[in-house]
């Protein structure tokens, strides 16, 4: 029984550390005005999410389309033309305010609306980050993809 | 190692492959990849009832069996999360067993946080800065998951204490 008196205070402990080091964590979180979106850790673009303007990373090759594309696991195509500037960590293909770019499985597709970004549509096994949905606060991270998107302040520069 | 043992290892291994590979296609909080860890329960048995070698054989063929089973092709990087995090919670379960100072609710819990704290040090070599933000509320929620699967196995243990299970073969 004297296991069982361990388990709680232990356990009675534990909660109230980590419950803690939430609950001051999430009062002192802000959401950002700046959405980063990151494959492999490098920043590819950025989208201001007070305007939904948006500004690719240097000497990136970015191409606006006129229609919307039709979205296959390899590739965007256009017009059945299948698109191939867009490699993992490399190009970015622009549709009003979608954004195609590669992950390291296939596609993904990012919107911005109403000043919030998600992932519109990814290759997965489980499809994590597009069923987490809008988001201007919480990171999303697309794991198998090493895609994610990060939120900042407009205060905290990131070189890109 | 008898037949028999050998043959209930691999059974519980394929069971607990088959309750992670299921539990994969379930979102307990929508957008976050959390996992309450049921395929725990058949560790926290099979180290309470043979020991930790056996624990650490299983759970090692658990993970490969199911990164191999899972959609599309071998990912790295789910990979590489469930492994730290499997050999983490491993060691700190087998020095917790071996000190027997806490139950099994306890030990559960501890595990199951070092898991979280596996997973996040793996994450955090492919990807820096979100890894922070996803921590506090990791950590806080394996808390009450590793309590439920403790109390889980607890339950099968005590309920299975005279039957195939308890004989050390």
């Amino acid at each position: 029984m004297k296991k069982k008196k361990n388990d709680r205070i232990l356990i009675g402990i534990l909660l109230i550390v980590f419950g803690g080091y939430l609950l001051a964590t999430s009062i002192l979180d802000k959401t950002g005005d700046i959405a980063y979106v990151k494959v492999r850790n490098t920043v590819l673009f950025s989208v201001d999410l007070r305007d939904g303007s948006f500004t690719p990373r240097k000497n990136e090759q970015v191409i606006m389309l006129e229609e919307l594309p039709r979205v296959e696991k390899d590739g965007i195509y256009v017009n059945d033309i299948k698109l191939d500037t867009l490699e993992i960590n490399k190009g970015i293909a622009v549709y009003e305010n979608q954004y195609y770019i590669m992950g390291h499985l296939g596609i993904v597709v990012i919107e911005y609306k109403d000043s919030k970004v998600r992932v519109k549509e990814e290759f997965s096994p489980y499809n994590i980050c597009s069923r987490q949905g809008f988001s201007d606060k919480n990171p999303i991270i697309c794991l198998p993809n090493y895609v994610t998107i990060e939120f900042n302040q407009s205060e905290t520069d990131v070189i890109i | 190692m008898s037949v028999k043992k050998l043959t209930l290892l691999a059974i519980l291994t394929g069971v607990a492959s088959i309750i992670n590979i299921l539990e994969s296609y379930v979102q307990i909080i929508p957008g976050i990849p959390f996992k309450i860890g049921f395929s725990n329960i058949v560790t926290l048995i099979i180290i309470y009832k043979y020991g930790a070698k056996e624990a650490v054989i299983t759970v090692l063929l658990r993970i490969v069996v199911t990164a191999l089973y899972s959609p599309g092709t071998f990912n790295y990087a789910t990979f590489s999360l469930s492994f730290s995090g499997a050999v983490f919670s491993l060691i700190v379960l087998s020095i917790l067993v071996k000190l027997d100072f806490f139950g099994i609710t306890a030990n559960s819990t501890l595990s199951s946080l070092f898991h979280v704290i596996g997973q996040l040090v793996a994450a955090s070599f492919l990807f820096t800065d979100v890894v922070a933000y996803y921590a506090p509320l990791m950590l806080f929620i394996s808390i009450p998951a590793g309590i439920f699967t403790g109390i889980l196995a607890n339950r099968f243990l005590d309920r299975t204490k005279d039957i195939f299970i308890d004989k050390k073969f």
